[in-house]
């Protein structure tokens, strides 16, 4: 520190600030690495306190005498994973959290049951995953419905329901037509009258384009003899939307879940014409669709499915589990809650259903116009607005092409250009940006080949020497503890399986 | 929701049945657990919740709603911690706090910064819980009257807050904008089930998520610049103590972006579909309108932090009017709140306040709790949090990939989700380097959807007849108020450069 009073003044407060920046790096590191184990302490403790209650809660209800024992073959001996077809929130992830907190809380299985999500085209891309990935893995449940197995003939999907062993059909919803509180129609045969003389005008509102919902319009349609073609539907992301167009007034009539339109039918904001159940549901005063005169019947069920090679012997473990869920008085309340009818179906019977049932539902798209070379009725084409946005992007893009000529030639004549960077893009250069960029890929190419805890480390101290560090030491150490940190923090707190 | 003195009287029973030290706990642990979720890139409140949502299995219904609150303000607060101090937003809702939050920790006022998107996000969350209380069946009735038409002229409204966070060049907004409504078509379409621009790629048939568009464009888009030497890493070049705190002045100022912001957000939030990103942009569009000098607007003022956390938080208040009143997600944080609460067997509609009325009390009360602790906890953390730009660089950055990649693989497990990040941080490089702003890509990701949903909705209702834009006074009104913003825009820009070509092409004659 004591350099001599001969240099100048500036070269010892650039010194002194060098030291004390180093003097006061490593504390802020180790300030730093604190809070991260004050934070641990606290992830790790967190968990551990609902987790006891529940188990003492579980004790208490003297569940433990409920819990079914591994099978002969010691199936199973790790967590069983229920996969979701869809984002969090929609019905095949309720349906998954109610097993998960019925399993738990009735103590059923001897084993932690876990969610998780894979959204995405109606299912089919959690399908794909079931199929390829999880091949005779009896520890990977997924759900699945009627949706799934309308997405997977309308996307033209590599695999269908019948690539997987179904393990059983658990419940059923049934879809209502409702409309809003102050419509003409005050029943479904004024509707079918209003249908038939004139299709167009009735605007229909419900799910995204092939969902049970349209599905039902179009059997509706057929049953009243009008062209399925010819209908008018308008697709609302989620029934939370439709419900909104419905008591809005902004469409004719509304196709739904009973459950979601219930409550809103009795709080006095919809009106529900008929319901698409065979016979009246016990409780809920709304006719069917027979009542009104057309021959049609519509469940959304909702079943359990294996990935194919799973052995006979888990099958029948897992379908023991189910009975004993089904079994339970906390599954009787969360049918009645959720407007769920059982409709439990397994073995060879569950197998044929599904086999009609595709059959059937392919059918109803062709008639829709949404099976292969299908033409629905819509104002505006599906393609009009890709057209106009890549329109866009070639007609500024060519302009700013002209204009970049055009200031070249001002430059030229004039000098540098008059606003410099305020976020330097003329200091960046390619060649860093390009080692940056493969360095990146390749880490997210080899993460799932050679695994997150391996290959991490090594990317930050890469990336740290492209970004012009040279203390390895230092960065070895860090990248290694980092690594640690966000393993700890993704497998135990959020729970996810990392590659 | 009754008279006034039963809205005291419930709240009161609310607090009193909210207030115990074991739910406190569990409201500092929530809030605690997910400002961590929060702060890493790819995280937002959305996913926070559903990934932390098994924790609260076991719990007595008012602690898990209260531990859903901390989560929930606690992420969104989160991602506000590293867009101001890396410039990696840890969600898309708090892209727009890029734009003056990190040059402001660039000059050494990072810890002023937080301390305002804290503050922001208290002011936010409770007066928009207040109107809640006070406004929610007026409301209710209020968003049902927006049809198809009146929402894509919404939309075509925010899309004109392309012009406030354009930069100079008006064609390269322009490009930036369709770039995105390009990006946004990718997908399965909604009405006719026909896939667009997927090339057969299964993995892109759900489109590209926001969430997905904001890591990869400004989270990679961000390390890749500082990679390649765009700018130098931030560094703490001041104490934090001189820049930590407000001063009375300031703090007189931003009471009124926080007013603004607070209002446009709610209000925005009641909508369904609209969501908190929309709200960010609304009100950091406004409040650069409204200031006096919309040119100091990205090179770090306060207000262009205040405005859009308030708005954000305020939008969360705003998006519980219509999930309570009428159970309608209107955004993926509600619809997973929705899924919670129905958990607990909290069925939120119409009829909640009479079949669950304490519990409804116990929850809004719960939200002002989770609030305050919010404040409580992370005011004195904000010396903490700034201590982050210590972290060599190179580390820094890394780590923002390491977590976005992860952050991106959590949503649904698969690595496509992590390459499609990586390509768009590629495009947000490019895109900066031919000085093409990338925050117009983003807001039309976001907004695209809705325009072109909401657009067909309303001509398949109309039969294909456009005068249902004009002929809906709502609509009429928001398209008048678009076309008033896009011509005053254009005419500034104009005037501005009319003058620089001028003086150029003079230079380049003579």
């Amino acid at each position: 520190m004591e350099i001599g009073s001969k240099s100048p003044a500036t070269a010892r407060t650039a010194q002194a600030a060098g030291t004390r920046a180093r003097r006061t790096g490593p504390r802020a590191e180790t300030f730093l690495l604190a809070a991260w184990i004050l934070l641990g302490i606290g992830i790790a403790v967190a968990p551990a306190a609902p987790v006891l209650a529940g188990a003492a809660k579980a004790d208490e209800l003297g569940a433990a005498a409920r819990t079914l024992a591994p099978n002969p073959g010691g199936y199973p001996d790790k967590a069983i994973t229920l996969l979701v077809g869809a984002n969090p929130g929609g019905g095949w992830d309720q349906l998954a959290r109610l097993i998960q907190q019925v399993m738990i809380t009735e103590g059923i299985s001897p084993v932690p049951v876990e969610v998780i999500n894979r959204g995405g085209a109606g299912g089919t891309i959690g399908l794909t995953e079931l199929v390829t990935r999880h091949r005779r893995d009896p520890y990977m449940l997924m759900i699945g419905g009627s949706t799934l197995a309308s997405a997977s003939i309308s996307h033209g999907s590599r695999f269908t329901m019948l690539d997987t062993v179904p393990l059983a059909r658990i419940v059923s919803e049934y879809d209502v037509i409702a409309v809003p509180a102050d419509s003409p129609f005050h029943s479904m045969q004024t509707l079918i009258d209003r249908l038939r003389s004139d299709p167009e005008s009735v605007v229909w509102g419900g799910g995204s384009a092939a969902s049970v919902d349209h599905i039902l319009v179009g059997l509706i349609a057929k049953a009243a003899g009008v062209d399925p073609r010819r209908i008018t539907y308008v697709a609302f992301a989620g029934g939370g939307e439709a419900s909104a167009a419905v008591m809005g007034g902004q469409v004719t009539a509304g196709v739904s879940g009973l459950a979601e339109w219930k409550s809103l039918a009795e709080a006095g904001r919809m009106r529900l014409l008929a319901i698409s159940s065979a016979e009246r549901l016990d409780g809920i005063d709304v006719p069917t669709l027979r009542e009104a005169g057309l021959d049609v019947v519509l469940e959304n069920w909702r079943s359990l499915m294996l990935p194919p090679g799973v052995r006979h012997s888990e099958r029948e473990w897992l379908l023991s589990a189910i009975e004993s869920l089904r079994a339970s008085e906390n599954w009787t309340e969360v049918l009645e809650r959720f407007s769920w009818t059982d409709r439990y179906l397994a073995g060879p019977e569950f197998e044929t259903f599904l086999r009609e049932e595709m059959i059937d539902t392919a059918r109803i798209l062709q008639d829709l116009g949404l099976g292969l070379g299908g033409k629905m009725h819509t104002s505006v084409g599906p393609y009009a607005f890709p057209v106009v946005a890549l329109g866009g992007v070639f007609c500024f893009g060519g302009i700013m092409g002209w204009q970049t000529y055009r200031r070249r030639r001002l430059q030229v004549a004039a000098g540098p250009d008059e606003n410099t960077d305020e976020d330097g893009s003329t200091t960046v250069s390619w060649k860093r940006f390009a080692a940056a960029a493969s360095a990146s890929l390749a880490y997210i190419l080899l993460m799932p080949v050679v695994g997150f805890i391996f290959v991490t480390p090594v990317f930050l101290v890469v990336q740290s020497r492209i970004i012009g560090s040279r203390r390895l030491l230092r960065d070895s150490c860090v990248s290694v503890l980092l690594t640690a940190a966000a393993a700890a923090i993704f497998t135990y707190v959020l729970n996810v399986e990392l590659p | 929701m009754g008279g006034e003195l039963s809205t005291l009287g419930g709240l009161g029973a609310g607090f009193a049945s909210a207030l115990t030290p074991a739910n406190l706990l569990y409201g500092l642990l929530g809030v605690v657990l997910g400002t961590a979720t929060g702060v890493l890139p790819g995280m937002g409140p959305a996913i926070a919740i559903s990934l932390l949502l098994p924790l609260t299995f076991g719990l007595d219904p008012i602690a898990a709603f209260i531990m859903f609150g901390g989560i929930y303000y606690g992420a969104m607060y989160g991602g506000a911690t590293t867009a101001i101090l890396v410039n990696t937003p840890g969600s898309s809702a708090s892209v727009v706090s890029t734009f003056d939050g990190h040059p402001l920790a660039r000059s050494g006022r990072g810890g002023a910064a937080l301390a305002t998107a804290a503050m922001s996000s208290f002011f936010g969350g409770t007066f928009a819980t207040v109107m809640l209380m006070m406004l929610a069946p007026l409301l209710v009735d209020f968003a049902l009257q927006f049809g198809p038409a009146d929402y894509f002229s919404l939309m075509l409204m925010a899309l004109t807050m392309v012009a406030a966070i354009a930069g100079k060049s008006a064609v390269k907004a322009a490009f930036a904008t369709f770039l995105g409504l390009s990006i946004s078509s990718i997908g399965i379409d909604l009405q006719t089930g026909a896939s667009r621009l997927t090339f057969g790629i299964e993995q892109l048939y759900n489109g590209i998520e926001i969430v997905v568009g904001g890591i990869g464009l400004f989270a990679i888009g961000e390390a890749l610049w500082v990679a390649a030497g765009g700018r130098k890493p931030p560094v703490l070049n001041r104490p934090l103590g001189s820049g930590l705190w407000l001063r009375a002045k300031e703090f007189r100022r931003l009471s009124f972006s926080w007013l603004r912001g607070t209002v446009i957000g709610f209000f925005t939030g009641v909508l369904p579909g609209s969501g908190g990103t929309l709200a960010t942009f609304m009100a950091y569009g406004v409040e650069k309108r409204i200031s006096g000098k919309p040119d100091r607007f990205g090179k770090g003022v306060l207000e262009g932090v205040a405005a859009p956390e308030s708005a954000n938080n305020a939008a969360a208040g705003g998006s519980m009017v219509p999930l309570l009143a009428l159970g309608i997600p209107g955004s993926a944080t509600t619809a997973v709140i929705l899924a919670a609460f129905q958990l607990y067997g909290l069925q939120p509609g119409p009829l909640l306040f009479t079949n669950n009325a304490n519990l409804v009390w116990a929850l809004i009360a719960s939200l002002y709790i989770a609030n305050i602790l919010l404040v409580v906890l992370n005011l004195p953390l904000v010396g903490v949090w700034a201590r982050l730009l210590r972290v060599p660089p190179g580390l820094l950055y890394g780590a923002v990939v390491v977590f976005s990649a992860l952050g991106a693989f959590s949503l649904k497990g698969s690595m496509s989700d992590v390459i499609i990040v990586w390509a768009l941080g590629v495009l947000a490089f490019v895109l900066r380097r031919f000085r093409i702003p990338v925050a117009p890509v983003l807001l039309s990701l976001v907004l695209g959807p809705l325009l072109e949903q909401e657009f067909r909705r309303a001509l398949t209702v109309s039969g294909g007849d456009l005068s249902i834009f004009v002929t809906r006074p709502i609509s009429a009104t928001l398209l008048a108020i678009a076309l008033a913003s896009l011509t005053g825009s254009y005419w500034i820009s104009r005037r501005s450069k009319d003058g620089r070509t001028r003086r150029r092409l003079a230079a380049a004659d003579s």
